[in-house]
């Protein structure tokens, strides 16, 4: 019963705004509006040679990006799950404050950091050393792969670190035992264990790298490279008459791609056994690095103050400053701050934000947990077919995922409300927190779940008493990773937020758009307060729940 | 592609026609009860009202919903307060890029829940509204037809041509932005054929012209006069394109690039802010300011039309269009207003572009063919794929 309702309701969520794309490639206008069956979408997209160069350019750029921030977000959580790095809570917090930073202001701030010559950082080089001034082109290749990687390794991160921190060090002992150095533990032993949650964050990842779209906007176009999302972008907004059907052709290619990617994962973990929690205890004792424990301290707080602390810096300068971009004290200003809070539009969209954030987390984690349970420990003929759903809204760009949101949305009574936003969000956070529970329930030995049968405890009884306890890391991971992408996510609810429904993200985006980053800068500051009060409140209720449950 | 358009678009005219004659049909008799309950109905536009009952009708519906392009900045907030104290007629905003916008209104309308009123943007996004019947009449507004006001043009100019239903809200003019280090004045462009010369090689940025970006519209007025040559000989001294308007005076004022082509007074409003002595210059070409008018549209479906009229009426008032004004770089379309910065409004006097064809025919369809002849060019010079 509840493997079908579940079903039914993320069909509604995911297959049904999805299947209004699919019809909308085969229509000659906009689904909804007067047209024709036709197959000139599909024609005019497979028959055109730049789809083939867009294809290979975007995966010439998704590809590097994807292994550079797999690299970093697994040192990343190797160093602080499993050995003894110092500071560990500080570095996690630093990597969650980069991930809590919205995309948008982000990458304007790395135009004024990296332009070639007059940027600041190419200044300071400047003055360092000669010819220094021409080190850093964020405009270029390089530019979007580090950018993207560095974006993407705090997200990655997130993924990761459970699935190290549930590993039992016994495994890892017993290798250094057998004389197995560090590295080779690292390679022989922890990493073959962390197979699944690398491949899905590996992939999560590259899905996420071929449909970035304000990175290579704002920094490929002016560099001539053009991706699939600056083309689904050009097709969709940037014609006479908007060629939606097109654009979607261009989306569905990408759907295929990453689907076959997810096939292809199920496939490479078919099976094999990767439970290292059982119901003989597990013990997590940290590596001893030696001195290189401050080696890796430093390396991690480098890449915190370059691509953290740096374009935060600006951001915040920026929101002072008379104009964006020219950071002095004669244009030191506080009057963007006051503007802003003394507007009861920016106080609403707050509000708004807040609302829909908690929401949209709170029904996101409960749908992910019974999707993750149903597709990896029954054994439900459907369960497959429920793990592909779940993928859909992660696998087709948020710019085109939105107009399957808005055709589908729109007939429902809720539709110009929060309600409907809500939704949208909900099913765009599925395979990210269906992921991050898949990948951690693959670890739980199923000896549990049998002893509390076997001991007389209902199935609802279990889930409560052994599983949610189990599952408490991950549950508050995902609410606040569904938390911070409902609050900065902006091309799922571009469309939907309106005037029943004000989101900080669409005000951040309609600010920068008009030029006024002052002002942007503002809003994008009060959006990651907005996170990481959203992150303090989820951790401070996990550990009550947690004192509070018993033993 | 145009036949094939305008195929789809008679279809969906018929389509409209059918329906509205419909619901007129079957409607009328449960509408007149509605109103009588004190429902509010679409009212349907009979030519021989009032100005007084359209106000009155307009108070009834007490909304109107008022979608723009950008964010909703001081001027458009200020506007939208004044008339809520005028009327007493609540102004929801709903900014939102010229692609959301329809796509959004098409699925709405769709699902036959048209939100939105009016429309606000550049005149070739209204222009194109009106050539696919997507507007509706406003009927007689009093601000337009007001005897003696000063306009830059015409604001009904559209509609006295029989070109659909813009209403023509505002004017503003293209200049050429120079960087002064990289490109000091005595070295400098006056005029955009200038921009030809090789000695400007590599210091050009280029608004991609794409959609109805600014460079499509340099491109389109450009090739109109100097042609094929002109283009060629430009776009080989561009050095990058941009799709960041907005941010490019300001990379102008940074010395990242020389030149710009071409950003409107609201754009360089920003950099004005910068303290003097200013390290970049406007220039007003010598051949002519390339002009745009901002247009408003009345659309079809709007649930509040008759309070959406008594906006348009407003907006052309001269307390609105000062509002407007009052803005770094506003621009508006009346010449009796004062612009805060009177430099950028270099428009409202400048000598014209030649052959300036801001016209209904350039806005709604040729501005696409003929900003597209830039498309060769630009893949000629490795500038796009």
């Amino acid at each position: 019963m509840l493997p079908l309702g579940l079903s039914m309701l993320v069909a509604a969520l995911v297959v049904y705004p999805l299947g209004m794309l699919i019809f909308g490639t085969f229509w000659s206008a906009a689904p909804g509006q007067p047209g024709t069956l036709t197959l000139e979408n599909w024609e005019a997209v497979l028959w055109d040679r730049a789809t083939f160069d867009i294809l290979m350019t975007s995966l010439a750029i998704a590809a590097p990006r994807t292994l550079l921030a797999l690299l970093l977000a697994t040192a990343f959580a190797w160093c602080i799950a499993r050995t003894n790095v110092p500071c560990k809570r500080f570095l996690e917090g630093l990597l969650a404050f980069m991930f809590f930073l919205p995309e948008l202001p982000w990458v304007l701030a790395w135009m004024l950091l990296g332009a070639p010559n007059v940027g600041l950082l190419n200044q300071l080089l400047g003055t360092l050393f000669s010819g220094g001034e021409g080190l850093i082109n964020v405009y270029s290749y390089g530019g979007l792969i580090v950018l993207g990687a560095a974006r993407s390794a705090p997200v990655l991160f997130l993924f990761i670190h459970p699935a190290f921190l549930a590993m039992d060090s016994t495994l890892e002992e017993a290798a250094r035992m057998s004389g197995a150095s560090a590295w080779r533990t690292l390679w022989r032993i922890n990493l073959p264990l962390l197979m699944p949650a690398l491949l899905a964050s590996g992939i999560l990842s590259f899905v996420v790298a071929m449909e970035s779209f304000e990175i290579p906007q704002l920094l490929g176009t002016p560099a001539n490279i053009f991706v699939f999302t600056t083309r689904i972008y050009d097709l969709a907004y940037g014609g006479h008459v908007a060629n939606f059907g097109a654009a979607m052709v261009l989306a569905l290619i990408l759907l295929a791609l990453t689907g076959s990617l997810i096939v292809v994962q199920s496939r490479l973990l078919r099976g094999r056994a990767y439970t290292t929690v059982s119901g003989r205890g597990f013990k997590a004792r940290p590596m001893d690095l030696g001195s290189g424990r401050w080696i890796a301290f430093v390396a991690m707080l480098t890449f915190f103050v370059i691509f953290g602390a740096l374009p935060f810096v600006v951001l915040l300068l920026n929101s002072f400053m008379e104009l964006s971009g020219f950071i002095s004290w004669d244009m030191f200003t506080t009057k963007h701050w006051s503007n802003a809070l003394g507007r009861d539009e920016v106080l609403r969209s707050i509000a708004d934000t807040l609302m829909v954030g908690t929401m949209a987390a709170t029904v996101g984690v409960i749908v992910s947990v019974f999707i993750s349970y149903i597709v990896t420990r029954t054994t439900w003929g459907g369960r497959k077919a429920l793990d592909m759903m779940a993928w859909g809204p992660w696998a087709v760009p948020g710019l085109v995922m939105s107009l399957g949101f808005l055709w589908a949305f729109v007939w429902l009574p809720i539709y110009g409300t929060l309600w409907v936003v809500v939704l949208a969000l909900v099913a765009r956070g599925l395979p990210v927190a269906s992921r991050f529970f898949t990948t951690t329930m693959v670890q739980l030995s199923a000896e549990l779940e049998e002893s509390a049968r076997i001991h007389g405890a209902s199935w609802s009884r279990t889930f409560l008493r052994i599983w949610l306890p189990l599952l408490r890391p991950a549950v508050v991971g995902a609410w606040i990773l569904l938390f911070v992408i409902a609050v900065r996510v902006l091309d799922v609810v571009v469309l939907l937020a309106g005037p029943g429904a004000h989101m900080l993200s669409t005000d951040i985006f309609l600010w920068t758009v008009t030029g006024r980053q002052e002002v942007a800068s503002v809003l994008a500051l009060m959006q990651t307060a907005l996170v990481i009060v959203g992150y303090i409140a989820a951790r401070l209720l996990a550990r009550r729940v947690l004192q509070q449950s018993p033993s | 592609m145009a036949g094939h358009e305008a195929g789809i678009e008679g279809s969906g005219e018929d389509a409209m026609k059918r329906r509205d004659a419909l619901s007129i049909l079957g409607l009328a008799s449960l509408g007149t009860a509605m109103t009588a309950i004190g429902f509010p109905t679409r009212a349907l536009t009979a030519s021989n009202e009032s100005w007084e009952d359209v106000v009155a009708a307009g108070k009834k519906e007490g909304l109107v919903v008022w979608s723009f392009f950008g964010a909703p900045g001081d001027a458009v907030e200020r506007q939208a307060r004044e008339f809520e104290q005028l009327y007493g007629i609540r102004i929801e905003l709903a900014p939102s890029r010229t692609g959301d916008f329809e796509a959004r209104w098409n699925a709405e309308r769709a699902a036959g829940k048209a939100s939105i009123d009016i429309r606000s943007s550049g005149s070739p996004e209204n222009r194109r509204l009106a050539a696919r019947g997507l507007d509706q009449s406003f009927g007689t507004l009093p601000a337009a037809t007001e005897p003696g006001v000063p306009w830059i043009i015409d604001p009904l100019v559209d509609v006295k041509s029989g070109n659909g239903y813009t209403l023509h809200t505002s004017a503003g003019g293209y200049f050429i932005l120079v960087n002064n280090r990289l490109c000091p004045p005595e070295n400098g462009p006056r005029s955009y054929k200038d921009l030809e010369d090789p000695k400007y090689k590599s210091l050009i940025l280029l608004s991609e012209p794409i959609g109805p970006s600014p460079g499509s519209r340099w491109a389109a007025y450009a090739w109109k006069v100097y042609g094929d040559d002109h283009l060629r000989k430009v776009i080989n001294n561009v050095k990058a394109l941009t799709r960041a308007e907005i941010e490019a005076p300001k990379q102008i004022a940074r010395g990242e690039y020389g030149i710009f082509i071409h950003p409107t007074q609201v754009g360089a409003a920003d950099i004005w802010r910068l303290p003097k002595p200013h390290p970049f210059r406007l220039v007003v070409p010598e051949d002519g300011v390339m002009m745009l008018t901002g247009g408003m549209s009345l659309l079809k479906d709007a649930p509040h039309p008759n309070a959406a009229r008594m906006f348009m009426n407003y907006i052309l008032t001269k307390s609105a269009q000062q509002i407007a004004a009052d803005d770094a770089g506003g621009p508006f379309i009346r010449k009796d207003v004062k612009p805060r910065i009177p430099e950028l409004a270099h428009f409202a006097t400048a000598k014209p572009f030649p052959e300036n064809p801001d016209t209904y025919e350039f806005g709604s369809k040729l501005f696409f063919e003929w900003s597209a002849k830039a498309e060769p060019h630009l893949k000629a010079a490795g500038l796009k794929t």
